[in-house]
């Protein structure tokens, strides 16, 4: 996919979930998704982020990648989260709610460990 | 009641689920949970929603939220939770069920 990109790295902690929220909502929203889609977007992310933090040390980073196309929007979301284990007491699982919200979303692992939540929409759609 | 302000998720909701257990523990067993100036909740936040409720049931107690619109009651309905919780859009209806 070709387009703008954008990045952001952060330290795989909670405390820089609301950063990565705003990067993210800052990035559809130059994309002209309507609002709707800009909640579902912050969602989706948090909800990916979360999956690929450390709840208790900052041993890793998170990338998230961001392509704006001239129809799609895409989002890649890269850490070492153990989204089949990772889920608070009583919650739902994260990536469930994120296939709710994007049917296309995806998780990859890789061998080493590294774990990939990606999922896109149209513009105007 | 308690109000809640912010955003809750994975570093916020523990917060919430401490304050919710201090509640229970201390007697509370009808809650409402103001959730109007919420601006945001992921799945760790709906977790102690479901943890609050499901540890006042075993007290014989009983929740209630106040959740008027928002991206809060969409994460709500999205995941079926609005069918689970009581769901009240203002505060005198939630107080007087």
């Amino acid at each position: 996919m070709t387009g703008d990109v954008f990045v952001l790295e952060i330290p795989a902690v909670p405390v820089h979930l609301g950063t990565a929220r705003t990067f993210s909502s800052q990035v559809a929203r130059h994309a002209g998704v309507d609002d709707g889609v800009l909640e579902d977007v912050k969602l989706a992310v948090s909800e990916a982020c979360a999956g690929s933090v450390d709840p208790v040390a900052a041993v890793d980073r998170v990338v998230i990648r961001s392509t704006l196309g001239p129809e799609v929007v895409a989002f890649e979301i890269e850490g070492s989260g153990d989204f089949a284990t990772d889920r608070s007491q009583d919650a739902p699982a994260r990536l469930d709610l994120i296939r709710t919200l994007f049917p296309d979303a995806s998780l990859d692992r890789r061998d080493d460990g590294r774990t990939t939540v990606r999922f896109s929409f149209p513009l105007g759609g | 009641m308690l109000d809640i302000v912010g955003e809750v998720d994975l570093y916020t909701a523990p917060a919430l689920r401490d304050r919710v257990a201090s509640l229970v523990d201390g007697g509370v067993r009808k809650l409402v949970i103001n959730l109007q100036q919420v601006g945001f909740m992921d799945s760790s936040g709906l977790g102690v929603l479901i943890g609050a409720l499901r540890r006042l049931k075993e007290h014989d107690g009983d929740l209630a939220l106040v959740c008027p619109e928002g991206s809060t009651l969409k994460v709500l309905t999205v995941t079926g939770l609005d069918k689970v919780f009581r769901i009240h859009t203002d505060l005198a209806s939630a107080t007087a069920s």
